[in-house]
């Protein structure tokens, strides 16, 4: 009797846990998607002025200003795009330029440099190794 | 200069004292080859554009490869089982040379591998399971293993094409170097910078043209069979729109389009792209969590899938081609009549319809899987979840909703 009613409270238990783990991603999910759909705009925007620092593909000094800008872009699409197009878009120009991009990432803060540069070595890793 | 300089005096110090015997007979056994320093710099018939895309070196109108032995690997097991590769050619993940399924990648002239085994195949030529030495961008691929490459013996086949793609070995190519009595040509120091600080000195390696390098294909097909019919795709069109749409509501309401979509949502909600698209989906239609950067199988669940087992692949926008092959049997629904232009309306896509894009951020498009029912928005799985489908995005164009109408 004492072990069914054990069995029954552990069968009890795992169901709870499972219920509770995909109320869990479920929350997590909805709350990433409200996120991305409320900023929908906002990251179009964002992507189209990368592009205009993606679109060159011999940078100068003189496009420093405009790939600051681009770069915290890609900082804050980071919080708002899961797709990562942003950076995507920046991967033939970083290859291309990288010393202008390295110098480039100095003027950032410390923990958005170390963000940037695990995003731009990611997209130029997966130029090679990547599906999609 | 002086920085490729610097690394080629280390590299020299580093190899040359301890294997330049080894490399002097490696190098013996190659065409328009040179020993430099304790490496062995030798030619490959590449084009300008082609020697950069494959990691060697141009210079002077010519391509370079550099090859040296490496004195810490089991010498017995590599004895006269190296061999180069004259031409491109396509690798596989399984011993069937027909379609483009199971090409898991294109091995660059000069690559440089070990023959693992040999398998006979019924036309006579042979499935050669080999192990890369180089270059260096394609070792990574032996973590797929088994990679497969195509080959036949001039000498018992003397009328047929001994590559893949039914051109002749000639020269260097395809050479057993039976000499290399100390075995292998693992770690060759492959990259630019190494060699062109030795191309200065290798004037005196013969002139040979180089030659273009042509597209892969697959010729090899007089005597093997080949079931490339698309079964489900001539049933569905035979079918009448009222049966076609009843058959697309039983795709989206199957157990196995759920379970494919939550398993989308359970790995990959939350999670951001690492432009792995094509891989999360192939883990999620075949239900086997494979880890998004070894490919390893980490976990498998034993539920109804949407495709037999996980399948190795190249690009995305393949899945337009991959998945309508047996055993997947997909169908285009932009392929058939009654659907190729409502399917272009992201409102009419069915749950669990697999959406391939060409273009878009990157060379390979992407791939997506819509996981639910929403008609007026709804949410689309990769390696990451997404209420945005790619179509709403600049660049990329639709080229497939692929749905399985047989469940």
């Amino acid at each position: 009797m004492l072990i069914r009613r054990g069995f029954l409270f552990f069968t009890l238990l795992l169901s709870m846990v499972s219920i509770s783990l995909q109320a869990s991603n479920s929350a997590q999910l909805n709350k990433m998607l409200e996120i991305e759909q409320a900023n929908k705009e906002k990251i179009a925007t964002l992507i189209e002025e990368i592009d205009v620092i993606a679109q060159k593909k011999v940078l100068t000094t003189k496009d420093k200003p405009q790939l600051i800008k681009a770069l915290k872009n890609v900082l804050e699409l980071e919080n708002i795009d899961p797709s990562r197009d942003g950076v995507a878009g920046l991967t033939d120009s970083y290859i291309n330029n990288k010393k202008l991009y390295d110098s480039t990432l100095t003027e950032f803060k410390p923990t958005e440099q170390k963000v940037l540069k695990e995003l731009l070595q990611m997209v130029e890793d997966k130029e090679k190794e990547g599906d999609g | 200069m002086l920085k490729n300089i610097s690394l080629l005096l280390f590299l020299a110090s580093f190899y040359g004292p301890r294997v330049s015997g080894d490399v002097k007979q490696l190098c013996n056994t190659l065409q328009n080859s040179k020993v430099i320093n304790g490496i062995c710099v030798y030619e490959v018939k590449y084009s300008q554009a082609d020697c950069n895309r494959n990691n060697f070196t141009f210079q002077s109108g010519k391509c370079y490869g550099t090859a040296t032995t490496h004195s810490s690997l089991n010498v017995s097991a590599f004895t006269s089982n190296t061999n180069i590769l004259s031409r491109p050619m396509n690798l596989r993940s399984s011993p069937q040379f027909h379609g483009q399924g199971n090409i898991v990648s294109q091995v660059p002239a000069g690559t440089a591998f070990n023959v693992l085994s040999r398998k006979k195949l019924p036309s006579g030529a042979e499935a050669l399971q080999i192990e890369i030495l180089s270059p260096a961008s394609k070792t990574k691929l032996n973590a797929e293993n088994p990679l497969y490459l195509w080959h036949t013996d001039n000498t018992t086949l003397p009328k047929r094409s001994d590559t893949e793609a039914s051109t002749t070995c000639s020269g260097d190519a395809c050479k057993s170097i039976t000499n290399d009595t100390f075995g292998n040509v693992r770690n060759l120091l492959q990259s630019a910078e190494e060699v062109n600080a030795f191309v200065d000195t290798t004037k005196e390696i013969t002139t040979v043209a180089p030659a273009p390098v042509e597209a892969e294909e697959e010729t090899e097909t007089s005597t093997t069979t080949s079931d490339t019919s698309e079964p489900n795709s001539k049933k569905f069109s035979q079918m009448t729109k009222a049966e076609k749409t009843e058959a697309l509501k039983r795709y989206s309401e199957s157990a196995n389009v759920q379970n494919v979509t939550d398993f989308s949502i359970k790995h990959y909600s939350g999670k951001k792209s690492v432009r792995k698209c094509y891989l999360g989906v192939k883990n999620a239609l075949s239900l086997e969590n494979r880890n998004l950067k070894s490919r390893r199988l980490l976990s498998k669940e034993n539920k109804p899938a949407l495709t037999s087992g996980w399948y190795s692949s190249r690009s995305a926008y393949m899945a337009a081609t991959d998945l309508v092959k047996p055993p997947h049997n997909f169908i285009n629904l932009l392929k058939d009549p009654d659907y190729k232009d409502t399917m272009k309306n992201k409102r009419n896509w069915p749950k669990g319809a697999v959406l391939v894009y060409r273009g878009g951020r990157t060379k390979h498009g992407h791939v997506e899987i819509k996981l639910d029912d929403n008609p007026t928005g709804g949410s689309f799985g990769s390696d990451f979840v997404t209420k945005t489908p790619s179509i709403d995005k600049r660049g990329y164009t639709l080229i497939g909703v692929m749905v399985r109408p047989d469940l």
